[in-house]
């Protein structure tokens, strides 16, 4: 029963943003278009932030290696489209991997730790390097959608937007099935108690590695988007701003319920599009909301309001039921 | 060129030891708090970065370094103790998890502040002394030296003060056990306040110190922290004499392989560092059994 | 079952879950305080696990005490002398650290520690727990001692006999409530009790 009334909530959604395009401007169809790809980080962020407990602020590897992976396959192979995407989830995956088996070594905040400083390691290397275009980074030709019978040709603003949106859609559905299948359960139980999850006989070290391993598949396949928006690959991509930017949008919007951040994602941009008008930096803003939003509403907006109508309901039934 | 090569050695063996003594003091403050409060202050490097600006701009005005840094130290440590006041104690008892979060939100937020403020231009501060000291075959800045010996002194006097003083007992005493501590009548709330605000002046003292040195800009503090976190994640989270041994140890590893590549390899070579202890030794060099 | 949380209520350290009912010491109600000024007001605790700061030498365990009640250093030493004649044993390994002090001896020094504070009311949470008789033995003529001195003792034990050998008053606590309370002559006299409790 809840889950046709998901059904439908998602198809007039997807209504909406299907029909976008043609009644939004130019700037806000490319603004569209760049939330849809910054909140599909921010949710595979929210997979292991909100979901499983674990903390990262070096998404922005992840993020920026999808990228990198994407813009290399195309500059270095001539690849097409979607082996491009394809690799640049693959790098992201790698590295994934590589942090994960790192997280069997050490507990809690030390990985959290170690995702910072190995963010903060590639952003160096790929500056550095002149293999991966050094401070310039990479530019290239997008090459377009084939799909064997048509061929879409992505420099219009219009096709690549429905095509973040596939994958945004198609993401968000696979993520979903990952957070209510048993091994999404585990995740959450991880979060809200490890040892008693340990105790009950989870390997919890897998289940940590796995989740990161799934968020850096979404959050690798919304950086190669990014790149390919923007037609150039850029050692800014790892910068830790944009670590912290999805970390703010997650909180935000509220973890632990994949839609929340996206939520979080979109406002969060508006905002900073508006107050870019007047201040310059007005990730200032930004982040004193957050560290506020963290004292205050740490549950955030969707969290906090999903609050307040269970509470209300709740508490009507104790009356009623003359608990104590 | 034998000769050339170990001159460079020498000279960055040297260079190791200014840049661990930085790291260290950093690191040290880190420990502290974390030692203290269970608090990992992912904003510390902010306090190195703000302690550099506003000893920059102290400095500007004063014509004075050392009073610059006393007013960068003072500064940063009221700021510590605001910071802790109205952000860690409101969310003391939840989940580790917001902690985190806050602090590093205010690292995002501090960094954007300063650069609103400054500008994106790196500042310049001089040496306060500009004397050389003759060493082998090649002179080297005695303001460096100063620097070593400023952050030892830093550290002695810490020793004494948790060693052999009453308040140094009482921190002492916290950090082991804060609920016994509090139950034998030591205020825990103000120690964590006064920790925190140490730290958080230490690692301010270490950013007036390097700035004339490496110049005083925005990402500094990220920068320096990957480094402190190395060193700490090394050491041992917690364990203060591990921060400064594992700095000075991280702090040659990057200098002088700097000799070989170039330096910002160099760092990634501390990274490597670190994987290889965390591979053969997770608890880190150090690190002591804490009570929760 | 909820002697511990009694005390470490008493001793604000236990997590704020006290929804009704006041704790008052003396004139003072003491409810929500947190510990260190419970123990301020006077009040010294002896926790389960003895708790003693483990890399902190005895004398400094001791001294906390002392220095928190800003005591000028003439009496200071005065204390240390009395509570070294009680404890001989600490006296003699004054520099060494907690953690490498037996059990009992760092039981002595849970207790010696709190004394310290000459406090008007000691908890006491299991003092005997896993001890010699031999130091059971110690450990009643302390408590004596402290009767003697005019502090109150309020003592959370398992044994039965103990208790009644070296208390005033008895409460039995069962699932969270008092059940008997009364002198230790009333609790002998009676059966059920005796039977229940001591099988006899």
């Amino acid at each position: 029963m809840g889950n046709r009334r998901f059904y439908i909530q998602l198809v007039v959604i997807l209504g909406l943003f299907i029909v976008a395009p043609f009644v939004l401007t130019k700037y806000y169809r490319q603004f569209l278009t760049e939330i849809l790809i910054w909140g599909l980080l921010a949710m595979s962020l929210d997979l292991i932030l909100g979901y499983t407990g674990i903390v990262s602020f070096g998404h922005a590897a992840l993020f920026g290696l999808g990228a990198y992976g994407a813009a290399m396959a195309i500059v270095k192979m001539k690849a097409g489209l979607w082996l491009a995407i394809a690799c640049g989830m693959t790098t992201s995956v790698l590295f994934a991997i590589s942090v994960g088996f790192l997280s069997i070594y050490v507990r809690g905040v030390y990985f959290t730790i170690i995702t910072l400083v190995s963010a903060e390691i590639v952003h160096t290397i790929m500056l550095a390097t002149p293999f991966f275009g050094g401070e310039n980074g990479l530019n290239f030709q997008v090459p377009p959608i084939n799909l064997g019978f048509v061929t879409f040709s992505l420099l219009n603003p219009t096709n690549f937007y429905y095509l973040v949106l596939f994958f945004f859609i198609l993401s968000y559905l696979l993520c979903r099935r990952v957070t209510q299948s048993p091994v999404g359960k585990v995740f959450q139980a991880i979060k809200d108690n490890e040892e008693r999850a340990r105790a009950v006989g989870y390997d919890v070290r897998k289940y940590k590695i796995a989740a990161f391993v799934i968020s850096g598949l979404f959050s690798g396949l919304s950086g190669a988007l990014y790149t390919l928006l923007n037609r150039y690959a850029n050692p800014d991509f790892l910068s830790f701003i944009i670590s912290g930017e999805a970390v703010i949008w997650t909180l935000i919007g509220g973890m632990g319920t994949l839609y929340g951040p996206v939520l979080g994602t979109g406002i969060v941009m508006i905002i900073g599009d508006s107050l870019s008008s007047w201040i310059e930096n007005y990730l200032i803003i930004i982040g004193l909301m957050f560290i506020v939003s963290v004292i205050f509403l740490p549950k955030g907006i969707v969290g906090t309001i999903k609050d307040r109508f269970f509470l209300r309901g709740r508490l009507n039934k104790d009356w009623k039921d003359g608990a104590a | 060129m034998q000769e050339h090569l170990i001159q460079q050695i020498l000279m960055q063996a040297l260079n190791g030891l200014v840049w661990g003594m930085i790291i260290a003091l950093v690191a040290y403050g880190l420990s502290l708090i974390f030692g203290i409060m269970d608090v990992v202050n992912f904003a510390h490097g902010e306090f190195y970065m703000v302690g550099a600006y506003v000893g920059w701009f102290a400095i500007k005005y004063t014509h004075n370094f050392w009073l610059g840094l006393l007013v960068a130290l003072a500064f940063v440590a009221l700021a510590g103790i605001l910071v802790e006041a109205f952000t860690l104690r409101p969310i003391r008892g939840r989940d580790p998890l917001y902690t985190l979060m806050a602090m590093f939100g205010l690292s995002i937020f501090t960094q954007q502040l300063i650069l609103a403020i400054f500008g994106p231009l790196a500042k310049e501060v001089k040496e306060p002394l500009a004397t050389k000291i003759p060493f082998f075959a090649f002179e080297y800045p005695l303001y460096r030296l100063i620097v070593v010996g400023i952050a030892f002194a830093i550290f002695i006097f810490f020793w004494l003060f948790l060693q052999k003083t009453k308040y140094g007992v009482w921190v002492r005493a916290t950090m082991q056990d804060n609920v016994m501590a509090s139950a034998m009548g030591i205020p825990v709330k103000l120690v964590y306040t006064l920790t925190f605000a140490l730290g958080a002046g230490i690692a301010a003292t270490s950013g007036v110190l390097v700035a004339p040195i490496f110049s005083v800009y925005q990402t500094m503090g990220l920068s320096i922290i990957v480094s402190a976190f190395i060193v700490v994640v090394i050491g041992g989270l917690g364990s203060l004499q591990g921060s400064v041994v594992a700095a000075i140890l991280v702090a040659e590893l990057q200098t002088l392989s700097s000799v070989w590549i170039s330096p910002t390899y160099a760092k990634v070579f501390s990274f490597l560092a670190l994987i290889f202890v965390l591979l053969f030794r997770p608890q880190g060099l150090f690190s002591i059994s804490k009570r929760r | 079952m909820g002697k511990s949380t009694t005390m470490k209520s008493i001793m604000g350290i236990a997590p704020p879950v006290v929804q009704s009912g006041k704790i008052r010491f003396g004139d003072t109600e003491i409810t929500h305080w947190h510990a260190y000024k419970v123990a301020r007001l006077g009040i010294g605790y002896v926790p389960e696990d003895r708790r003693i700061f483990p890399l902190l030498t005895v004398q400094e365990n001791l001294r906390i005490g002392l220095d928190v009640f800003g005591v000028a250093k003439e009496m200071k030493k005065s204390i240390l002398e009395r509570i070294y004649g009680y404890f001989p044993r600490l006296g003699q390994r004054l520099s060494q650290l907690g953690e490498s002090l037996s059990g009992g001896e760092q039981q002595m020094l849970a207790i010696a520690r709190a004394m310290v504070m000459d406090p008007r009311l000691i908890l006491m949470d299991e003092p005997t727990e896993g001890l010699m008789p031999l130091l059971v033995e110690e450990i009643k003529e302390i408590i004596k001692v402290l009767k003697q001195n005019g502090t109150s003792v309020l003592l959370v034990e398992q044994s039965v006999a103990m208790a009644l050998e070296v208390s005033d008053r008895v409460y039995v606590m069962d699932k969270g409530t008092i059940g008997f309370h009364g002198s230790p002559k009333a609790f002998q006299e009676n059966e059920t009790l005796m039977k229940e409790l001591l099988g006899v």
